[in-house]
Protein backbone atom coordinates (compact mmCIF):
# COMPACT_ATOMS: atom_id res chain seq x y z
CA UNK A 1 0.00 0.00 0.00
CA UNK A 2 2.57 2.32 0.87
CA UNK A 3 4.64 1.34 -2.51
CA UNK A 4 1.41 2.81 -4.44
CA UNK A 5 1.64 5.92 -2.66
CA UNK A 6 5.44 6.55 -2.96
CA UNK A 7 4.61 5.55 -6.99
CA UNK A 8 2.01 7.93 -6.51
CA UNK A 9 4.40 10.49 -5.11
CA UNK A 10 6.74 9.94 -8.05
CA UNK A 11 4.00 10.42 -10.87
CA UNK A 12 2.53 13.61 -8.78
CA UNK A 13 6.36 15.03 -8.87
CA UNK A 14 6.91 14.54 -12.45
CA UNK A 15 4.07 16.58 -13.31
CA UNK A 16 6.21 19.66 -12.54
CA UNK A 17 8.59 19.59 -15.27
CA UNK A 18 5.91 18.22 -17.99
CA UNK A 19 4.02 21.80 -16.96
CA UNK A 20 7.04 23.81 -17.47
CA UNK A 21 7.83 22.13 -20.55
CA UNK A 22 4.12 22.58 -21.95
CA UNK A 23 3.98 26.13 -20.55
CA UNK A 24 7.07 26.76 -22.38
CA UNK A 25 5.87 25.67 -25.54
CA UNK A 26 2.62 27.04 -24.88
CA UNK A 27 4.43 30.33 -24.33
CA UNK A 28 5.80 30.01 -27.73
CA UNK A 29 2.36 29.44 -29.19
CA UNK A 30 0.66 32.73 -27.82
CA UNK A 31 4.12 34.78 -28.30
CA UNK A 32 4.50 35.63 -24.56
CA UNK A 33 6.04 33.86 -21.77
CA UNK A 34 3.74 35.54 -19.21
CA UNK A 35 0.50 35.11 -21.03
CA UNK A 36 1.25 31.94 -20.59
CA UNK A 37 1.75 31.61 -17.18
CA UNK A 38 -1.48 33.89 -17.02
CA UNK A 39 -3.15 31.31 -18.75
CA UNK A 40 -2.01 28.84 -16.68
CA UNK A 41 -2.82 30.44 -13.25
CA UNK A 42 -6.30 30.67 -14.93
CA UNK A 43 -6.71 27.19 -15.64
CA UNK A 44 -5.29 26.01 -12.67
CA UNK A 45 -7.67 28.45 -10.85
CA UNK A 46 -11.05 26.83 -12.62
CA UNK A 47 -10.28 22.86 -11.89
CA UNK A 48 -9.82 24.31 -8.17
CA UNK A 49 -12.99 26.32 -7.93
CA UNK A 50 -14.69 22.38 -9.20
CA UNK A 51 -12.65 21.21 -6.59
CA UNK A 52 -13.13 23.12 -4.11
CA UNK A 53 -16.92 22.84 -4.95
CA UNK A 54 -16.98 19.22 -5.05
CA UNK A 55 -15.02 18.20 -1.88
CA UNK A 56 -15.89 21.24 0.53
CA UNK A 57 -18.87 22.59 -0.66
CA UNK A 58 -18.02 25.75 -0.08
CA UNK A 59 -15.98 28.53 -1.69
CA UNK A 60 -16.39 31.68 -0.07
CA UNK A 61 -14.57 33.21 2.94
CA UNK A 62 -16.08 35.26 6.45
CA UNK A 63 -15.22 38.99 5.68
CA UNK A 64 -14.10 39.08 9.67
CA UNK A 65 -11.38 36.06 8.94
CA UNK A 66 -9.42 37.68 5.54
CA UNK A 67 -9.81 41.37 8.18
CA UNK A 68 -8.27 39.43 11.16
CA UNK A 69 -4.93 38.23 9.15
CA UNK A 70 -2.00 39.80 8.35
CA UNK A 71 -2.38 40.60 4.03
CA UNK A 72 0.38 38.48 3.21
CA UNK A 73 -1.15 35.05 4.23
CA UNK A 74 -3.58 36.05 1.34
CA UNK A 75 -1.52 37.04 -2.00
CA UNK A 76 1.99 35.89 -0.76
CA UNK A 77 1.44 32.37 -2.00
CA UNK A 78 0.14 33.67 -5.37
CA UNK A 79 2.88 35.80 -5.56
CA UNK A 80 4.81 33.60 -4.85
CA UNK A 81 3.94 30.74 -7.34
CA UNK A 82 3.74 33.10 -10.03
CA UNK A 83 7.55 34.13 -9.53
CA UNK A 84 8.47 30.23 -9.42
CA UNK A 85 5.99 29.08 -12.20
CA UNK A 86 7.32 32.05 -14.00
CA UNK A 87 10.72 31.41 -13.91
CA UNK A 88 10.43 27.86 -15.25
CA UNK A 89 8.72 28.94 -18.10
CA UNK A 90 11.73 31.12 -18.98
CA UNK A 91 14.33 29.32 -17.87
CA UNK A 92 13.40 25.77 -19.42
CA UNK A 93 14.30 26.69 -23.23
CA UNK A 94 17.20 28.08 -22.11
CA UNK A 95 19.10 25.52 -19.42
CA UNK A 96 16.74 22.13 -20.60
CA UNK A 97 14.44 20.32 -18.26
CA UNK A 98 16.80 18.52 -16.03
CA UNK A 99 18.74 21.75 -15.14
CA UNK A 100 15.99 23.89 -14.65
CA UNK A 101 14.74 21.69 -12.17
CA UNK A 102 17.94 20.55 -9.82
CA UNK A 103 18.95 24.13 -9.78
CA UNK A 104 15.61 25.16 -8.74
CA UNK A 105 15.68 21.69 -6.08
CA UNK A 106 19.10 23.42 -4.31
CA UNK A 107 17.34 26.64 -4.14
CA UNK A 108 14.71 25.20 -2.49
CA UNK A 109 16.57 22.53 -0.15
CA UNK A 110 19.19 25.48 0.97
CA UNK A 111 16.40 27.44 1.93
CA UNK A 112 14.55 24.77 3.85
CA UNK A 113 18.17 24.65 5.90
CA UNK A 114 17.86 28.38 6.51
CA UNK A 115 14.14 28.40 7.58
CA UNK A 116 15.22 25.32 10.00
CA UNK A 117 18.35 26.59 11.23
CA UNK A 118 16.96 30.15 12.21
CA UNK A 119 13.66 28.95 12.96
CA UNK A 120 11.55 31.39 11.10
CA UNK A 121 8.36 30.84 10.48
CA UNK A 122 7.83 29.56 14.03
CA UNK A 123 9.26 26.14 12.82
CA UNK A 124 11.47 24.59 15.57
CA UNK A 125 15.06 25.27 15.28
CA UNK A 126 17.20 22.63 13.60
CA UNK A 127 20.55 23.53 13.68
CA UNK A 128 23.04 22.35 10.21
CA UNK A 129 24.82 18.90 11.08
CA UNK A 130 27.71 17.42 8.98
CA UNK A 131 25.55 15.28 7.25
CA UNK A 132 23.09 18.36 5.93
CA UNK A 133 26.07 20.49 4.48
CA UNK A 134 27.07 16.91 2.77
CA UNK A 135 24.10 16.92 1.68
CA UNK A 136 24.05 20.14 0.32
CA UNK A 137 27.42 19.33 -1.49
CA UNK A 138 26.66 16.61 -3.11
CA UNK A 139 23.55 18.65 -4.61
CA UNK A 140 25.79 20.96 -6.06
CA UNK A 141 27.63 18.52 -7.42
CA UNK A 142 24.79 16.86 -9.15
CA UNK A 143 23.97 20.39 -10.84
CA UNK A 144 27.55 20.38 -12.23
CA UNK A 145 27.37 17.06 -13.52
CA UNK A 146 24.10 17.83 -15.43
CA UNK A 147 25.11 21.03 -16.54
CA UNK A 148 28.33 19.73 -17.43
CA UNK A 149 27.13 17.04 -19.51
CA UNK B 1 30.95 35.80 -27.72
CA UNK B 2 31.45 32.15 -26.06
CA UNK B 3 32.21 34.28 -22.51
CA UNK B 4 28.90 35.67 -22.81
CA UNK B 5 26.55 33.01 -23.18
CA UNK B 6 28.70 30.99 -20.20
CA UNK B 7 28.09 34.20 -17.93
CA UNK B 8 24.58 34.45 -19.43
CA UNK B 9 24.23 30.44 -18.00
CA UNK B 10 25.45 31.31 -15.08
CA UNK B 11 22.47 34.33 -14.13
CA UNK B 12 19.78 31.80 -15.51
CA UNK B 13 21.58 29.60 -12.51
CA UNK B 14 21.40 31.78 -9.70
CA UNK B 15 17.76 32.65 -11.04
CA UNK B 16 16.10 29.85 -10.50
CA UNK B 17 18.09 29.02 -7.04
CA UNK B 18 16.52 32.25 -6.09
CA UNK B 19 13.24 31.07 -7.26
CA UNK B 20 13.59 27.38 -5.74
CA UNK B 21 14.38 29.47 -2.38
CA UNK B 22 11.31 30.90 -2.65
CA UNK B 23 9.44 27.58 -2.69
CA UNK B 24 9.56 26.64 0.76
CA UNK B 25 8.59 30.11 2.10
CA UNK B 26 5.54 29.61 0.07
CA UNK B 27 5.11 26.15 1.65
CA UNK B 28 4.79 28.07 5.20
CA UNK B 29 2.53 30.36 3.76
CA UNK B 30 -0.15 28.20 2.50
CA UNK B 31 0.19 25.81 5.48
CA UNK B 32 -0.68 28.54 7.69
CA UNK B 33 -3.55 29.56 4.91
CA UNK B 34 -4.70 25.81 4.95
CA UNK B 35 -5.04 26.24 8.75
CA UNK B 36 -7.08 29.54 8.56
CA UNK B 37 -9.87 28.80 5.73
CA UNK B 38 -9.90 25.12 6.65
CA UNK B 39 -9.36 23.28 3.63
CA UNK B 40 -6.17 22.83 1.31
CA UNK B 41 -8.37 23.31 -1.72
CA UNK B 42 -9.75 26.62 -0.72
CA UNK B 43 -6.17 27.53 0.30
CA UNK B 44 -5.06 26.48 -3.20
CA UNK B 45 -7.86 28.31 -4.61
CA UNK B 46 -7.11 31.65 -3.36
CA UNK B 47 -3.08 31.33 -3.78
CA UNK B 48 -4.18 30.29 -7.74
CA UNK B 49 -6.69 33.54 -7.82
CA UNK B 50 -4.36 35.94 -6.29
CA UNK B 51 -1.56 34.46 -8.55
CA UNK B 52 -3.93 34.97 -11.51
CA UNK B 53 -4.64 38.70 -11.11
CA UNK B 54 -1.40 39.29 -10.02
CA UNK B 55 -0.21 37.75 -13.80
CA UNK B 56 -3.12 39.62 -15.32
CA UNK B 57 -1.16 42.99 -14.36
CA UNK B 58 2.06 41.39 -15.55
CA UNK B 59 0.87 40.85 -18.80
CA UNK B 60 -1.07 44.15 -19.41
CA UNK B 61 2.00 45.96 -18.19
CA UNK B 62 4.37 44.15 -20.54
CA UNK B 63 2.88 42.82 -23.37
CA UNK B 64 0.16 45.61 -23.07
CA UNK B 65 -2.65 43.10 -24.22
CA UNK B 66 -4.54 40.36 -23.31
CA UNK B 67 -5.34 38.99 -26.18
CA UNK B 68 -5.06 34.86 -27.03
CA UNK B 69 -5.87 34.76 -31.29
CA UNK B 70 -8.53 32.31 -30.99
CA UNK B 71 -7.84 31.62 -34.59
CA UNK B 72 -4.78 30.09 -33.78
CA UNK B 73 -5.81 27.76 -31.05
CA UNK B 74 -7.12 25.00 -33.74
CA UNK B 75 -3.93 24.68 -35.21
CA UNK B 76 -2.23 24.24 -31.60
CA UNK B 77 -1.83 20.59 -29.88
CA UNK B 78 -4.57 20.05 -27.20
CA UNK B 79 -2.49 19.46 -24.30
CA UNK B 80 -1.00 22.69 -24.35
CA UNK B 81 -4.05 24.04 -22.33
CA UNK B 82 -3.71 21.38 -19.26
CA UNK B 83 -0.55 23.14 -17.85
CA UNK B 84 -2.50 24.49 -15.25
CA UNK B 85 -4.62 21.28 -14.02
CA UNK B 86 -1.07 19.49 -13.47
CA UNK B 87 -0.61 22.65 -11.13
CA UNK B 88 -3.33 21.33 -9.27
CA UNK B 89 -2.79 17.38 -9.31
CA UNK B 90 0.69 18.13 -7.65
CA UNK B 91 -0.66 20.41 -4.81
CA UNK B 92 -3.72 17.90 -4.43
CA UNK B 93 -1.08 15.44 -4.76
CA UNK B 94 0.98 16.51 -1.82
CA UNK B 95 -2.12 17.22 0.33
CA UNK B 96 -3.18 13.46 -0.10
CA UNK B 97 0.22 11.80 0.32
CA UNK B 98 1.27 13.91 3.28
CA UNK B 99 -0.62 12.27 5.98
CA UNK B 100 0.20 8.35 4.70
CA UNK B 101 4.00 8.55 3.65
CA UNK B 102 5.04 11.39 6.55
CA UNK B 103 6.78 14.43 5.06
CA UNK B 104 10.19 13.02 4.15
CA UNK B 105 9.05 10.16 1.90
CA UNK B 106 6.30 12.53 0.63
CA UNK B 107 9.34 15.36 -0.44
CA UNK B 108 11.35 12.30 -1.24
CA UNK B 109 9.10 10.79 -3.63
CA UNK B 110 7.95 14.27 -5.33
CA UNK B 111 11.54 15.37 -6.23
CA UNK B 112 12.62 11.79 -7.40
CA UNK B 113 9.72 11.90 -9.09
CA UNK B 114 10.79 15.69 -11.02
CA UNK B 115 13.90 14.84 -11.64
CA UNK B 116 13.36 11.65 -13.35
CA UNK B 117 10.97 13.35 -15.58
CA UNK B 118 12.83 16.47 -15.88
CA UNK B 119 15.66 14.15 -17.28
CA UNK B 120 12.94 12.00 -19.69
CA UNK B 121 11.83 15.63 -21.37
CA UNK B 122 15.38 16.52 -22.29
CA UNK B 123 16.09 12.82 -23.61
CA UNK B 124 13.16 12.26 -25.50
CA UNK B 125 12.63 16.21 -26.16
CA UNK B 126 9.09 15.82 -25.55
CA UNK B 127 7.08 18.58 -25.99
CA UNK B 128 9.23 20.45 -28.34
CA UNK B 129 11.98 20.80 -25.67
CA UNK B 130 15.50 20.21 -27.40
CA UNK B 131 16.84 16.97 -26.95
CA UNK B 132 19.20 16.44 -24.69
CA UNK B 133 20.18 12.39 -24.96
CA UNK B 134 20.99 10.72 -21.34
CA UNK B 135 25.01 9.77 -20.74
CA UNK B 136 26.90 8.74 -17.59
CA UNK B 137 27.61 12.15 -15.82
CA UNK B 138 23.99 13.23 -15.88
CA UNK B 139 23.45 10.05 -14.34
CA UNK B 140 25.68 10.37 -11.89
CA UNK B 141 24.53 13.53 -11.04
CA UNK B 142 20.97 12.28 -10.92
CA UNK B 143 22.89 10.01 -7.97
CA UNK B 144 24.12 12.64 -6.10
CA UNK B 145 20.97 14.80 -6.14
CA UNK B 146 18.91 11.88 -4.84
CA UNK B 147 22.07 10.66 -1.77
CA UNK B 148 22.16 14.94 -1.06
CA UNK B 149 18.13 15.17 -0.83
CA UNK B 150 18.26 11.96 1.40
CA UNK B 151 21.61 13.31 3.86
CA UNK B 152 19.41 16.79 4.35
CA UNK B 153 15.73 15.19 5.29
CA UNK B 154 17.35 12.01 7.26
CA UNK B 155 19.50 14.48 9.55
Amino acid sequence: MILLFLIGGLIAGSVIPVQASINSRLGREVGSPFLASFISFFTGTLTLIILALVIDHRLLIAPHTILSHPWWLWIGGGLIGVFYLTTNILLLPRLGAALTIVVTLVGQMIMAIAIDQFGWFHVPIHTLSLPRLIGVICMLIGVLLIKKC
Amino acid sequence: MKKRTYSLTFLFLAWGLLAGAASPIQTSVNTQLREVVGSPYIAALISFATGTCFLALIVLLIDHTIKIDFAQIRHMPKWIWVGGMLGVVFVTANVLLLPVLGSAFTVVSLLFGQMIAALSVDHFGLFGVPKHAMNWPRAAGLGFMILGIILIHQF
